[in-house]
C-alpha cells in the first residue's frame, strides 16, 4: 500500500471522491437507497476542499437529470445521481440526450439494488443503457467505481454522450480503504453555443441525430475492444472460463479463492458491460469449452453475446433468475460446475443442519417497523380509528410503507403511486355508483416529488378521497435529506421555502387542515371531518397535513416534553396494543403475562396511552 | 492488567486475514463497532472491506455488518468461513452463526450461564466453535451508560486470547473515533468488559 492519504469509504463515499477528483462542477440528486451517500460525500469534499461545485438536492430524479445536463450543454462537467427505479423518473430526458449527444462530460449514476434490499424492483440499469444506447460502466469494488466515475467523464468527452455507472448495492454500501488523489481543476467557463439542430431537432433532425448515435456507439464498441476497464485473469484449465462483471466478478474471486480453485480457471472481467466489446468476448469464448456467465441483476452482457451455445447462465436456468448472486449461490454454482468436472472440493462446515436447528428454534422475525415516538404511526392509528377497515388506504413509498404493518397501507406502486391510485380507485366506484372511503397517505418529499401533478389531476377530474400528508419535516428513509418545504439546501445553505400547503392550495384543494397527530382523539375527529368532506354535493380531495418532526431529525420537541407511561397491573396481555400499534417499546412479558414499556428505548412520546382499549397504558406518576 | 498476550491471535499480526460478522438490532451500535476494528487494521497497514444495512432493512429490523481484513475483492462474508462473530444480541447470534467457519470464535451479548440450545450447542461443539456469552447490557446499565453495552461487548472479547487484534491498538481506536461527549462512557464500558467485570 502506498503511503498517501487513505481513508475508509462507504463506496458512495468513494464514488462521490471519484466525482470531485474527476473535476466536476455541478451534481444534482434524488435520494434513494442504495444511492442517498454520493451527494453528501460530495458536499464533504467540497467542503472540506473549498470548492466551487454546484450541488442540490432536486425535486425528483427527472428534474435532477436536466439541471445537470444543462451543465454539460454549457461545456462543464456534471454528474447525476439517483436509484435505479429514480432513472424510470428521467428515462424521458436519458432517451433524448442520449440523440442530442453532450458537450461537458454527463455522468448518470444509477444505483441498482439486486435482492431487492430497499427497492420495489430489482430491475437492471444496464438495459436502459442498451434501450438508450449509452454506455454502461460496471464497477466491483468501492475503489474501481472511483476510477470508473473518471473514467466515464472522459468517455463522455470523447464521444460526446451520457455515461451510465451502475453500481449495485453491493459496492455503494460497501467499505474500503480509498486513496486520496488531488482534485483535477477543470476551467470552464459556461459557454452555450445554439445549435437548435442539435439541442432544439425536430423529428427531421432526430434521425440524423439517430445515425450519428449508432456511430458513436460502434466508435465506443471499438474502442472497449481494448479498454482496461475490461480484464482478464489466466487459467490453464479451459473446460471452463467465466465472464463475469460487478459484484459478482468480486464474489467469484474470493468464493474461487476459498475452494482453492483460484488461478485454473480464466476469467474474462467485464467493466463495460455496453456496448459489449464482441471480439474480445468471441475468442475468450472461443478459447473455452464452457462459460459460466455472472452478473447482476439481470442477463445484460449475456443477452449481448451473440453465440450462446458454449454459455451457462441465466438465460439456460443454470444461474438463478431472481435474487443476489450471494457468495453462497456463487460457491454452490461453482460445486456444482467442479463436479460435473470431476474436481474435489475441500469440505466445509455442513450449515444446513446449523439452518434447520436455528428454525426450529422459532426465533421472533425482526420485521421493519416505524420507530418509537414516530409521528407515522400516531397518524395511521388516528386514520384507522376514524375510517376502519373497510376503507382503502393507498400508500407510497418511504419510512410510512411501514404503515403496512398496521393494516393502514394497502396498496404502494412507485412515487407518487398514493394519490393517483386513490383517484382511479375512486373513479371505478364512482362508475357503479359506490361510495367507499379512500384515504391515501404520502410523505412530505414524496409529496413533492411526484405527488402535485397526481393531486392537480385528482381535483380536475372531480375525484374525492382523503390525502394525508404525512410531514415529517425531511426524507428520513433514506438519511434525513432536506425537503423543498423545509428551504433547506444540499449544502446546508437556507433556500427559499416551497409550502406543501401553498402547493395543495394552488391544485385547487378547497379542504386543507393541518395538525400534530400526536392530538389522536382530535386527529381522529379531523379525518371524519375529511372524510365528510369528501361526500357533499360541494366536497372533493381533502387534505389533512399531519405535522411533526421526524423523532431521529429532531428529537427536542419530545425531550421539552416528555410523558411518561406505565402499564397497569390490570392489563390483560390481549396484545391490542402490540398489533394495532406496533410501537418497539411496547413488549409482551411473557412470564407477567402483560404488556411492560422498554425503558431502552422509549421515547416518552405518550402516544400508546391511546392505544388500549381497555385503558390500561397511563400517564405514569412522577 | 493484561491478562494474556495478545496478537498470538487467529493468525500472525502482520499478515492479519481476518473475516468478522458484527451482528445485532438497529440500534445497537453494530456500525460504530464494525468501525472501531476496521479504522485499527487500517491503522496497522492492512486492507479492509466491509459490507453493511441501509434504508428499509435498518429500521428496527437485524442488522448484520461484514468486515474482512486482507487481500479480498468482496465485501461479503460467505457462510463458514468467518472468523469471528461477534452479535449484540442472542437471537442475532442464533442468525449469524452460521456464517462461522470450523474452529471459529463466537462472542455474544447475553444473560450469564449456559442458555444456549442443546441441538444448536452440539453443533458448536462437533465443529470445535468456543462460544462466549457475556452481560453486556447489565454491564452497561450498571456503569449507567447503557448505549455503550457494544463497547463492553468489545472489551470482553479483547479479553479472549484466540480473538485476533491488540487490546491496546482496539482501545486507542475507540478513543480516537468516539464523539468526546462519550468518551468516558465508552472507555468505561470497554474496559470494564475487558476486566469481565459483571
Amino acid at each position: 500500500m502506498s503511503q498517501s492519504k487513505q481513508e475508509v469509504l462507504l463506496g458512495n463515499e468513494a464514488i462521490a471522491r471519484g466525482i470531485v477528483e474527476g473535476g466536476c462542477h455541478v451534481v444534482t440528486s434524488y435520494p434513494g437507497t442504495p444511492s442517498s451517500e454520493i451527494l453528501p460525500a460530495v458536499v464533504r469534499f467540497k467542503k472540506e476542499l473549498d470548492l466551487g461545485t454546484y450541488v442540490e438536492w432536486s425535486i425528483n430524479e427527472k428534474v435532477a437529470y436536466e439541471v445537470a445536463l444543462a451543465a454539460s450543454y454549457t461545456g462543464k462537467r456534471a454528474a447525476v445521481i439517483m436509484k435505479q427505479v429514480g432513472l424510470n423518473v428521467a428515462a424521458d430526458p436519458l432517451m433524448s440526450s442520449a440523440y442530442t449527444g453532450v458537450r461537458g462530460g454527463f455522468v448518470v449514476i444509477s444505483c441498482d439494488d439486486p435482492g431487492p434490499h430497499s427497492s420495489q424492483t430489482e430491475q437492471d440499469t444496464r438495459f436502459y443503457a442498451l434501450f438508450a444506447k449509452v454506455p454502461a460502466l460496471d464497477p466491483s469494488t468501492p475503489r474501481e467505481a472511483k476510477e470508473m466515475v473518471k473514467a466515464a467523464f472522459e468517455l463522455s468527452e470523447r464521444h460526446y454522450l451520457p455515461v451510465i455507472l451502475r453500481p449495485t448495492i453491493r459496492v455503494s454500501h460497501a467499505r474500503q480503504n480509498i486513496e486520496f488523489i488531488p482534485v483535477a481543476k477543470l476551467q470552464r467557463p459556461a459557454d452555450f453555443q445554439k445549435d437548435p439542430g442539435r439541442w432544439a431537432a425536430t423529428p427531421r433532425f432526430r434521425f440524423q441525430l439517430h445515425k450519428e448515435l449508432n456511430e458513436k456507439l460502434h466508435d465506443i464498441q471499438e474502442e472497449f475492444e481494448t479498454s482496461e476497464l475490461n480484464t482478464s485473469v489466466p487459467g490453464d484449465d479451459r473446460r471452463l472460463g467465466f465472464i463475469a462483471g460487478g459484484t459478482s466478478y468480486a464474489v467469484l474471486r474470493d468464493t474461487l479463492k476459498e475452494l482453492g480453485l483460484e488461478g485454473r480457471f480464466p476469467i474474462l472481467k467485464i467493466g463495460t458491460s455496453h456496448p459489449l466489446p464482441q471480439r474480445l468476448v468471441k475468442e475468450f469464448v472461443a478459447a473455452c469449452e464452457q462459460v459460466l456467465v455472472l452478473e447482476e441483476p439481470d442477463a445484460v452482457v449475456e443477452l449481448q453475446i451473440l453465440d450462446k451455445s458454449k454459455l451457462l447462465g441465466r438465460l439456460n436456468g443454470v444461474v438463478p433468475s431472481a435474487g443476489e448472486l450471494s457468495p453462497e449461490v456463487i460457491r454452490q454454482l461453482l460445486v456444482q460446475q467442479a463436479d460435473e468436472l470431476g474436481i474435489e472440493i475441500p469440505a466445509e462446515i455442513d450449515t444446513g443442519e446449523l439452518s434447520q436447528l436455528v428454525g426450529d428454534l422459532g426465533l421472533p422475525v425482526r420485521r421493519p417497523r416505524l420507530c418509537p415516538g414516530c409521528m407515522h404511526r400516531a397518524a395511521f392509528f388516528g386514520m384507522k380509528r376514524a375510517l376502519g377497515s373497510k376503507a382503502i388506504y393507498p400508500g407510497d413509498i418511504g419510512c410510512y410503507t411501514l404503515g403496512l404493518n398496521l393494516n393502514a397501507v394497502d396498496t404502494c406502486l412507485d412515487m407518487g403511486g398514493a394519490v393517483t391510485i386513490a383517484s382511479g380507485l375512486y373513479q371505478a366506484y364512482r362508475q357503479d355508483n359506490r361510495d367507499v372511503p379512500i384515504a391515501a397517505t404520502i410523505g412530505d418529499s414524496t409529496f413533492l416529488h411526484s405527488g402535485v401533478p397526481a393531486l392537480a389531476n385528482a381535483v380536475y377530474n372531480g375525484a374525492r378521497f382523503v390525502l394525508v400528508i404525512l410531514d415529517n419535516g425531511t426524507t428520513a428513509m433514506t438519511g434525513m435529506q432536506p425537503t423543498a418545504d423545509s428551504g433547506m439546501l444540499a449544502d446546508g445553505g437556507q433556500g427559499q421555502r416551497v409550502a406543501i400547503r401553498d402547493l395543495v392550495q394552488a391544485c385547487g384543494v378547497k379542504f386543507i387542515e393541518e395538525m400534530d397527530p400526536y392530538r389522536v382523539q382530535e386527529f381522529e375527529a379531523l379525518i371524519k371531518r375529511a372524510r365528510q368532506h369528501t361526500r357533499e354535493s360541494d366536497g372533493g380531495v381533502a387534505v389533512v397535513i399531519a405535522k411533526r418532526p421526524c423523532v431521529l431529525f429532531d428529537p427536542s420537541p419530545l425531550e421539552e416534553n416528555p410523558v411518561l407511561v406505565a402499564i397497569s397491573e390490570d392489563c390483560d396481555g390481549c396484545q391490542y396494543c402490540l398489533l394495532a400499534f406496533e410501537c418497539p417499546a411496547l413488549v409482551l412479558d411473557e412470564d407477567l403475562g402483560r404488556v411492560v414499556v422498554d425503558r431502552r428505548i422509549c421515547v416518552n412520546c405518550g402516544v400508546c396511552v391511546e392505544a388500549c382499549p381497555k385503558g390500561c397504558i397511563v400517564e405514569a406518576e412522577e | 492488567m493484561r491478562l494474556v498476550q495478545r496478537g498470538a491471535s487467529l493468525k500472525p499480526k502482520s499478515e492479519l486475514d481476518t473475516k468478522l460478522i458484527l451482528a445485532g438490532v438497529g440500534g445497537q451500535g453494530v456500525l460504530f463497532a464494525t468501525k472501531v476494528f476496521s479504522e485499527t487494521a487500517l491503522t496497522l497497514g492492512h486492507d479492509v472491506l466491509g459490507s453493511e444495512t441501509h434504508g428499509m432493512s435498518q429500521r428496527g429490523g437485524s442488522v448484520i455488518s461484514h468486515l474482512k481484513i486482507g487481500s479480498y475483492e468482496s465485501p461479503l462474508v460467505r457462510h463458514a468461513t468467518a472468523d469471528v462473530v461477534l452479535a449484540f444480541d442472542q437471537h442475532e447470534a442464533y442468525r449469524t452463526l452460521v456464517f462461522l467457519r470450523r474452529g471459529g470464535l463466537c462472542l455474544v451479548n447475553g444473560p450469564d450461564g449456559d442458555s444456549w440450545d442443546r441441538g444448536v450447542k452440539a453443533y458448536m461443539a462437533e465443529n470445535a466453535i468456543a462460544a462466549h456469552v457475556y452481560p453486556a447490557d447489565d454491564v452497561a446499565l450498571e456503569i449507567g451508560s447503557p448505549r455503550s453495552a457494544n463497547l463492553a461487548l468489545i472489551g470482553y472479547a479483547m479479553s479472549v486470547p484466540e480473538m485476533p487484534f491488540d487490546h491496546d491498538q482496539i482501545r486507542a481506536t475507540i478513543e480516537r473515533i468516539t464523539p468526546s461527549r462519550f468518551q468516558d462512557a465508552n472507555l468505561e464500558a470497554f474496559d470494564t468488559g475487558y476486566r469481565r467485570q459483571r
